[in-house]
């Protein structure tokens, strides 16, 4: 199982790089949070055919005192990118679009099969096991948070 | 502590020993055609044991760890056990799923997997023999549509009987616990 503590992106790295931020106006960065945000095992589903679309899973930990609220995700692996949920009723799986996932202040969200997850339409090509993939997410007050994670099966 | 293990040993043996229930007020024989145009018909088939699941292949997220979780427990089986048993993946989605489509899908499995498609009426007359359920639903969504189903595999006796079935959220262990008190 891989952790990483993920990096915001290199333009928003400076106002992440201490505990002395400046006040923060609504709508920026609010790196803070950010520096708590960790990420384990993360992976993406190797896509079949025909290679319509596939997904990908990771448990986030929010060790900060704000929800990090989850608005997108992006990777230049495929067109579409959305978030989904899964629900269970009655013995019905029902797959469904959501605009938000949220990662609890002092707890985690674990996207994976069945749940919470990350979806991509219109791939480049078959997203195969090993292929290494870069995936961006987009948060509704935070910087976006670019995650590493390999193709599995 | 020899008591002891002579009581663990009797409940054991108790355990291996008791029948499977058979739920024949569900289920029953079906006429469909596989992924490469042939009809098959369960009881056709008897003689086998079954591992029926209904899903798509544009279904993103069940139907893939289903299958992959069945391919965990196939990896378990000696060849001999095997071969006494078929994976049937029967489409709920007509529209999309062709032979084509269903061959090549299936194929990206590590498993012989038997892809099972009719048309929409035969299908849901099936899925209701079988107490199960499938529904397209538009979304708000690049997928256009998804198939709301249920996520049982049945497991079915050489016979043609259910004698049980697993979730989704069951892991693969309950799946080879039901075969192997068939097998």
């Amino acid at each position: 199982m891989s952790s990483l503590r993920i990096l915001p992106l290199l333009l928003l790295a400076g106002a992440c790089s201490g505990d002395s931020a400046p006040p923060i106006e609504s709508g920026d960065s609010q790196a803070p949070y950010l520096e708590a945000l960790e990420i384990e095992d993360a992976r993406a589903r190797t896509s079949r055919p025909p290679h319509s679309n596939s997904a990908a899973f990771m448990t986030l930990i929010n060790n900060g005192n704000e929800d990090l609220v989850i608005v997108g995700v992006k990777t230049p692996r495929a067109k579409v990118a959305e978030l989904h949920t899964m629900l269970h009723e009655d013995g019905k799986m029902k797959m469904r679009r959501v605009e938000r996932l949220v990662v609890p202040s002092k707890g985690e969200l674990e996207l994976m099969p069945g749940a919470d997850h990350l979806m991509f339409f219109e791939l480049d090509k078959a997203w195969r096991i090993g292929d290494q993939l870069e995936l961006t997410l987009l948060f509704a007050k935070h910087p976006e948070q670019v995650v590493s994670l390999e193709v599995e099966k | 502590m020899r008591r002891i293990l002579i009581c663990f040993l009797l409940i054991s043996a108790s355990c291996a020993d008791e029948e499977l229930e058979i739920y024949d007020t569900i289920g029953g024989d079906f006429v469909l055609h596989d992924q490469f145009g042939d009809k098959y018909q369960l009881s056709e088939h008897n003689g086998k044991i079954r591992l029926l699941f209904f899903g798509f292949t544009h279904c993103p997220d069940i139907c893939p760890t289903t299958l992959a979780e069945v391919q965990e427990v196939w990896q378990q089986l000696s060849a001999e056990q095997q071969q006494q048993i078929e994976i049937l993946f029967a489409s709920v989605d007509p529209e999309r799923d062709s032979s084509d489509l269903l061959r090549d899908y299936l194929g990206s499995f590590d498993l012989p997997v038997i892809g099972l498609r009719g048309s929409d009426a035969e299908m849901l007359e099936i899925t209701a023999k079988y107490a199960s359920f499938y529904e397209k639903v538009s979304l708000d969504s690049a997928l256009m549509y998804t198939i709301d189903h249920s996520s049982q595999t049945f497991v079915i006796d050489r016979q043609g009987e259910i004698r049980g079935w697993v979730t989704y959220d069951q892991p693969p262990s309950a799946l080879l616990e039901l075969l192997s008190r068939l097998l």
